[in-house]
């Protein structure tokens, strides 16, 4: 039996008809048509599927759509604003932060929500912070530092 | 449509629908990373496409990651090797007998070529004189198997590349300097035929000397902590299909200037877009932002063979550097009765073209390109290249030269041992990669970190467990892939290298660091504790259980 | 997915009446990270779920000095390791939970839903019974405090009975000062534990006052290992002890073979790890 949601995605209110056993990533994907948020295992263990769900990053892979009633969502779509690059996704891009692009998106979502509370981290608290986002392409190395320099570049625009 | 490998997709779809190729189309969109998996083995593309021919409607068919480790992972071939090498006492490779037995698994795709590689490559690394190889492979019923990085080569260097490594014990010699006393060079020529025209495995082998301070390191032994070493060899594209090892491409120079590649090979991320760009950039005499590159599109690129072998830098570069050459020639052409000079005295370069000497008289490439098209009798200027690599196709008897250039490169690690655990740390990994001229310089360390990933995860971490002939850990949970964590602190570096033949010099790199890497680990495990783990992934549990055999 | 209803009762009384009208057909949701997997899975195919998240102050972390810490089963791991008083008063806690798979499911995942699912495999659960941690069981018919350690049944089995929700972890003043936690993966540092060890000690003059020692991942629920514990408590701290003790708690476990280690090894790492984590707190304590 489907029930009526409301969610808030990207700054816009969506009200949809939604069966209870729908994952919010195929919500968000399907329903929405915000395809930028991927799926890789739907066990929560890959990250590809990682979303902002009231600013705390979350698999969206390991929710139901229906849990996400009344709340607010920012995917990768989200991060961008009036066609300008938010820093991390800069910083991926200029050190060539991903290769096939399937994981990435959950990368960024998470080192954008992991600079908003740390916005100085260490290399260690990095690599704990994106520990469960998995990438077979890269060996991390690029990623890591894209994330460093994001965080430069966003110390750098408060001064 | 999720493939590595457009052309080849296309002819089997085609064939299995019964129609000519030209009745089907294949577009490459982004599908995610392909390292061999979607080189058109699995079979989701052609249920599709016959049900879409039935339905007359649009089919798609995703597989579930589950799904996918159960009927569409198409695993590696597992192989059991039995490796003897005899050494003279100065350190001389004098003869290697390799035995292999293959696990196919239910169907055959990839594995027979799989299987030879893995026989034969490695052959390449060093000088050998006389091998002697028998190979098996077998059905079982498991998993078909299929291509996966590597192809055949890491199970190879997992098992020969241990073997030198238990020589150089045996003889009392480092086994770097064991490496460096047999490594190929130049002019070499291996006991099957393969040519090699560029070397710096040498070189390679001195710089992770170097980095991981090889020396100091094993004159100051510290208890339960090893060093090891494995050298690499790899194809830059390899001649299997038919007798051809090829590509083509064209490019257009559209009216304001820029260029398009219209391509067919297929980028799954490694960056060989931009390399090719930067390529046909470098040879046209443009900034490489004005060189684009088309979508894989087999109505509407030429024939190519796709992402594989480590081939498309060095083989579709090249047919991407002659299209360029062509194009730069109908430009001089035209630029030289505007200039009116000869072609011969026109250079190209930031996008202008101008006579030797006198660059203050100069056109865009945009100028040549509108004076050409709108006139009388105008066109377009658009020009095609192609490139099959001078190599030879292996014959009946594994004769030949498989590949137009080989890439080299040497590993080393550093590891600690706990000895009441059997847990594995790994403290340092050095790697130096000869891959020629690079290119894309951060491309290129993608793939040299990516591989290495990959190779720790092959080592370390990853095991496809088998019950019965069913996957049992068909899943992210079950089935670890290594993560941001497991990564070691790495040190890497490219040699100072030219490869004749390949596009200002450049030759593969996307395989080479996946294949030694288990090697490595395994050979610095040896040195920490003593123990040689048999079979892989290597884990603590092995480790431990051989420490307390050996007592 | 398999089809089902959701209900989000706002309070707790509506939750009980929820489950009682639909019995066995129902399940409760907190965060779900393991729910989810188990309904995909078809290994749990609830026809109603019941949502536990819009239960106002479900997820209330309370720390008073003579009582201790009341975490309400509703507060998610991230939470519990970011809690200041846990922090400060509890560094055992906040060790295990920072390991608790990673940041994402942390985010989710709720101490409720953890110990509810009866998992050995999971970390917080050794952890709270080396803190002497209860529970308490609510139901429509009234609560009850049920020890952690006796908590747990056996496999995927808990001391729930129908009708019955899990809805607060007291975990009572810290009386050990001395601590160790350790989770070994052998693969990836993200896999779940092939064993895990908590340990909290209290010295004096070199003699074991007073231990707790929980293990998971080495038997069918998470293990209170008291026989080994009755080893140390009392006798002085020698190497000898500590060994026997090790020795004692691998006795105290049955692993099983998976693809994280055969039992013969378990057993091996037990004998090591309790060891290394006794001598781990026993420096703390000093």
């Amino acid at each position: 039996m489907k029930q009526t949601i409301r969610v808030t995605v990207n700054g816009r209110v969506y009200q949809e008809d939604v069966e209870p056993r729908i994952l919010l990533a195929h919500f968000l994907r399907e329903n929405i048509g915000l395809t930028g948020t991927h799926i890789g295992c739907v066990v929560g263990e890959c990250g590809a599927c990682s979303v902002l769900l009231d600013s705390k990053v979350v698999k969206s892979c390991l929710h139901f759509a229906v849990q996400a009633d009344g709340r607010e969502i920012t995917t990768i779509e989200g991060l961008a604003k009036d066609g300008e690059l938010n820093p991390v996704q800069e910083a991926f891009v200029k050190n060539y932060a991903f290769q096939c692009g399937y994981c990435t998106p959950g990368m960024v979502m998470t080192s954008y929500a992991l600079l908003q509370t740390n916005p100085n981290p260490t290399e260690a608290e990095i690599r704990k912070a994106l520990a469960g986002n998995l990438c077979m392409c890269t060996g991390y190395v690029q990623i890591v530092d894209a994330v460093k320099e994001a965080a430069k570049q966003q110390s750098t625009a408060k001064v | 449509m999720n493939t590595q490998t457009l052309f080849n997709a296309r002819y089997r779809i085609a064939s299995a629908l019964g129609v000519p190729e030209t009745d089907v189309r294949i577009i490459q969109t982004a599908v995610g990373g392909g390292f061999g998996g979607k080189s058109c083995d699995d079979n989701n593309a052609l249920v599709a496409a016959v049900l879409a021919k039935k339905a007359r409607k649009p089919v798609k068919l995703i597989n579930t990651r589950e799904e996918e480790f159960l009927a569409g992972c198409r695993p590696r071939v597992f192989m059991k090797i039995n490796v003897k090498m005899g050494f003279k006492k100065d350190g001389h490779i004098r003869a290697k007998e390799l035995k292999v037995i293959a696990d196919n698994g239910a169907y055959s795709a990839k594995a027979p070529a799989i299987t030879g590689v893995a026989a034969m490559r490695h052959d390449t690394c060093y000088k050998y004189s006389d091998v002697k190889i028998e190979a098996k492979l077998v059905y079982t019923n498991k998993v078909p198997t299929g291509a996966f990085r590597g192809f055949g080569n890491p199970s190879a260097e997992w098992a020969v590349e241990q073997a030198i490594d238990l020589g150089a014990h045996a003889l009392g010699i480092d086994p770097l300097e064991l490496a460096r006393i047999n490594a190929a060079e130049v002019g070499y020529v291996s006991p099957h035929g393969n040519r090699v025209t560029s070397c710096e495995l040498k070189q390679c082998l001195d710089r992770v000397e170097e980095m991981i301070d090889w020396k100091a390191k094993r004159a100051n032994k510290q208890p339960n902590t090893g060093l090891g070493l494995a050298c690499t060899v790899h194809v830059s594209g390899k001649r299997h299909f038919g007798d051809y090892d090829g590509s083509s491409a064209t490019i257009k120079i559209n009216e304001d200037g820029k260029a398009l590649i219209l391509s067919g090979e297929g980028e799954c991320g490694q960056g060989v877009h931009t390399a090719m760009c930067a390529i046909a950039a470098e040879e046209l005499g443009v900034p490489v932002e004005d060189v684009e590159i088309s979508r894989a599109d087999t109505d509407l690129t030429t024939f190519c063979l796709g992402a594989f072998a480590s081939r498309l830098t060095y083989v579709s570069g090249n047919a991407v550097k002659n299209a360029a050459t062509n194009v730069k020639q109908q430009l001089f052409e035209q630029a030289a009765e505007m200039l009116e000079a000869n072609p011969q005295d026109l250079i190209s370069r930031d996008g202008k073209i101008f006579v030797k000497g006198a660059e203050g008289k100069s056109l865009t490439v945009s100028d040549v390109a509108r004076a050409r098209l709108f006139r009388h009798n105008g066109a377009p200027i658009v020009g095609s290249g192609s490139f099959d690599a001078d190599s030879v196709l292996p014959d009946a008897t594994r004769f030949g030269n498989e590949s137009g250039a080989y890439n080299y490169g040497a590993q080393a690690a550093q590891v600690q041992v706990d000895p009441e655990t059997g847990q594995v740390k790994i403290l340092q990994f050095a790697v130096a990669s000869d891959c020629g001229t690079v290119i894309y310089p951060l491309g290129a360390e993608g793939q040299v970190e990516g591989g290495l990933a990959q190779g720790i995860g092959y080592a370390l971490i990853e095991g496809l467990q088998i019950d019965e002939g069913r996957p049992i850990n068909p899943n992210f949970s079950d089935y670890r892939i290594p993560s941001m964590r497991d990564m070691p602190p790495l040190q890497h570096t490219f040699a100072d290298s030219y490869e004749p033949t390949g596009p200002f010099g450049a030759k593969g790199l996307g395989e080479l660091n996946m294949d030694p890497t288990a090697a490595v680990i395994n050979n610095a495990i040896f040195d920490a504790v003593g123990v040689r783990v048999k079979t892989l992934p290597i884990t603590p549990e092995k480790i431990l259980r051989a420490l307390k055999e050996k007592g | 997915m398999i089809r089902f209803d959701y209900q989000e009762p706002t309070t707790l009384k509506k939750a009980f009446s929820l489950l009682e009208k639909h019995g066995d057909d129902a399940r409760v949701i907190a965060g779900g990270t393991s729910l989810l997997i188990m309904m995909r899975q078809r290994l749990l195919m609830p026809k109603v779920v019941i949502s536990l998240t819009r239960i106002p102050k479900f997820d209330r972390i309370t720390y008073k000095p003579n009582d201790g810490l009341r975490i309400g089963a509703g507060a998610c791991h991230r939470d519990i390791e970011l809690s200041p008083p846990v922090k400060k008063h509890y560094p055992l806690l906040h060790e295990t939970f920072r390991k608790v798979a990673q940041p994402r499911i942390r985010n989710m995942g709720t101490i409720g839903g953890n110990l509810a699912a009866g998992d050995p495999l999971t970390d917080p659960g050794a952890s709270l019974i080396a803190l002497d941690a209860e529970v308490t069981l609510t139901s429509s018919k009234g609560q009850r405090t049920v020890r952690l350690d006796e908590f747990f049944v056996d496999y995927y089995q808990t001391a729930l009975e129908a009708g019955e929700l899990l809805t607060e972890i007291h975990v009572p003043p810290p009386e050990r000062p001395g601590w160790s936690h350790i989770k070994f993966t052998p693969r990836s540092i993200e896999d779940f534990a092939t064993v895990g060890v908590a340990i909290t000690v209290k010295t004096s003059d070199g003699t074991c006052e007073d231990i707790r020692l929980g293990l998971n991942s080495v038997a069918s629920t998470i293990v209170h290992a008291k026989k080994a514990e009755a080893v140390l408590r009392g006798k002085p701290i020698t190497e000898a002890a500590l060994r026997e003790m090790a020795e004692v708690a691998s006795t105290e476990c049955e692993p099983t073979d998976d693809n994280r280690g055969s039992a013969e090894y378990k057993l091996d790492l037990i004998k090591v790890l309790v060891r290394r984590a006794a001598e781990e707190a026993v420096q703390r304590a000093s």
